[in-house]
């Protein structure tokens, strides 16, 4: 302990020198890193805008050398599917969002804020549901639709996503911090619980709200496995569904993959930016998803 | 005090508050009204986690010991889960999981685990530096898998630049080789999901107190020595969490392989999530897939047990 301490006297005059080098390495290295993390993305823009030649010659071109921004167009011109995969993209992550950020806070109200019985039963109930992984109910989910006649349907694909044991968690964790005092005011003027939570509750619950839509549009969007199994009409397909069978059709034109790709990203970018804050909050209330 | 991962109540003293008597007493005149609104509101939540979960899951029992293809249902006791484990396909499944769980929760954690550590540390530009790391976490691994499969792809840039320092490997198609299909798909995820991680790490860290470190600095605890001796062992209910999370999604991963492998080249890349979705969707045998999904289930259990032994989660400060 004492070497430590000597040695950071003795270097003394050289302390600013050495801390300045130092942060000049990390901003160098962490740069070079971040060139890593966006390269895939970088090469993938420059790709769109390629020929569908060029996209896929030896050896690669960084930047295009004819530019095609006519990719952009072509892509919706050519496959009308196209556009329509983006709607149906926007329209079921928004349903799911809507749907289940008011169902989990719901759940979250009764669970955190009344008293019932079974409410601790019932919330290890919803907790325990955590543990059991997608692949198991796959099949049975799949069969319930075909019963319920919603295969190839737009509510066959968000039902099973409207409530998510992780949204009451989260909806419940954040509820239960809100001081009472707020609510008994209301409940002493006559409000019922129903006013109390939509009047109360639910602006008070704003930043997990947030957080919630955040996550849900974000899953919903990205997700595939579960609409790969429901629907077959190319015309239901969602962005990734599309893309991923337009890409083994149209093998040869990776450029037009890669525009179709952007166009899955891009939203998702711009949720990023303006949310940052309450993805990183909200990550350190629920751990993860 | 011991402080994990779990949520600090921010307004914890003024919910201690004794609550206001006349409140109390309109509560305890009709009990059962409050009942009703609770059961009410949590209506919508259970008839969708209990019917797609919940009932799915017992579904899912009672399948396993069935032949169903959709039409016809004929018993079969514990015959499909003979099935399941005498298939060479679902061997080769379990073991190229598991290879792929080993070497992806490795470097996703580190990884993460270091962008972290660097983003806390510098001064200026965090965020922006936070935002472009996280961007592949936030991308679909559909669009991953695709742009991944342009890179990986014979000539594309992946082996043009190993080919810089390996000129025979230029032309050569990473997901076409057995051999190198697989670290392929494994280098794609790592790309994306330690970027996810990272986010929780960053969390995790704000959660150690700043006196620790000042504490730790009058006693000459500075840089990597407060790294090791301080952040890592604090940080360890986090890690837990994390290695816990890409444990339980790597033996699920599907999305990757689908888009990028189709389960080949030689089924090297063939996982048990790929193998229950093409015996259920593909040749309609809903109980032997049933039977795979509970002997995975069975795996990530034992996996998330074997852990948490090995990782000691309690923090005192």
């Amino acid at each position: 302990m004492a070497a430590v301490t000597v040695n950071q006297v003795t270097q003394q005059p050289n302390r600013r020198g050495i801390i300045v080098t130092k942060q000049v390495a990390l901003y160098a290295a962490m740069t070079l890193f971040g060139l890593i993390m966006l390269g895939p993305f970088i090469l993938a823009i420059f790709g769109a805008f390629k020929s569908s030649v060029e996209v896929n010659s030896y050896p690669p071109t960084l930047l295009p050398q004819i530019w095609h921004p006519e990719n952009f167009v072509d892509v919706a011109r050519l496959f009308p599917q196209f556009p329509r995969w983006f709607v149906n993209s926007i329209g079921l992550s928004t349903a799911v969002t809507v749907l289940n950020v008011f169902f989990c806070a719901l759940a979250g109200y009764a669970f955190a804020r009344l008293n019932f019985p079974g409410r601790t039963v019932l919330f290890l109930a919803v907790l325990a549901t955590l543990m059991i992984p997608l692949q198991v109910t796959l099949i049975p989910k799949f069969i319930i639709m075909k019963q319920l006649g919603l295969i190839n349907t737009y509510p066959g694909v968000i039902l099973p996503n409207i409530s998510t044991a992780a949204g009451i968690f989260l909806m419940t964790q954040f509820m239960k911090a809100i001081p009472h005092e707020l609510e008994e005011a209301a409940v002493i003027d006559g409000a019922s619980k129903w006013t109390v939570f939509t009047r109360v509750i639910l602006p008070l619950s704003a930043p997990a709200l947030t957080s919630l839509a955040i996550f849900s549009f974000q899953g919903q969007w990205n997700d595939f496995l579960w609409p790969l199994v429901v629907l077959n009409d190319p015309t239901l397909f969602t962005l990734p569904l599309g893309i991923a069978g337009f890409s083994t059709e149209h093998i040869a034109n990776t450029n037009w993959v890669l525009v179709g790709s952007i166009f899955t990203t891009l939203p998702m970018v711009f949720l990023v930016f303006f949310f940052q804050r309450y993805i990183i909050k909200s990550v350190a209330t629920t751990g993860g998803k | 005090m011991a402080v994990g991962t779990g949520t600090t109540p921010i307004v914890q003293t003024n919910a201690a508050l004794p609550t206001p008597v006349k409140a109390e007493a309109h509560k305890r005149g009709r009990p059962w009204r409050e009942w009703l609104t609770s059961y009410a509101f949590l209506i919508p939540a259970f008839i969708v986690i209990g019917g797609f979960t919940f009932v799915a899951m017992v579904m899912a029992i009672f399948l396993s010991f069935f032949k169903y293809d959709g039409f016809t249902l004929e018993w079969t006791g514990l015959n499909n889960y003979a099935k399941a484990i005498v298939n060479a396909d679902f061997h080769r499944a379990l073991l190229n999981v598991v290879y792929y769980m080993v070497v992806v929760v490795t470097f996703q954690t580190i990884l993460a685990l270091t962008m972290a550590l660097v983003l806390d540390r510098i001064m200026v530009g965090r965020g922006v530096f936070r935002t472009v790391y996280y961007l592949p976490a936030i991308t679909s691994s559909v669009v991953m898998g695709l742009i991944f499969s342009w890179l990986f792809s014979p000539g594309g840039w992946v082996g043009s630049i190993v080919g810089i320092f390996i000129p025979g490997l230029r032309q050569f198609g990473w997901l076409l080789d057995p051999g190198t299909a697989l670290p392929a798909i494994m280098t794609t995820t790592i790309w994306s999901t330690a970027a996810s991680f990272m986010i929780v790490f960053v969390a995790g860290l704000q959660d150690i107190p700043t006196h620790i470190y000042e504490a730790a600095k009058i006693d000459g605890a500075v840089g990597w020595r407060s790294l090791w001796n301080i952040t890592i062992p604090l940080l360890r209910p986090t890690i837990f969490l994390v290695v816990v999370l890409g444990t339980i999604g790597t033996l699920q991963v599907f999305d990757q392989v689908y888009v990028m492998t189709n389960g080949g080249p030689l089924k090297s890349t063939l996982t048990p999530v790929f193998l229950i979705y093409t015996n259920g969707f593909r040749d309609f045998s809903f109980g032997l897939g049933s039977a795979e999904a509970f002997i995975l289930f069975a795996i990530i259990f034992v996996f998330t047990l074997i852990q948490r032994r090995f990782i000691d989660t309690t923090v005192e400060y």
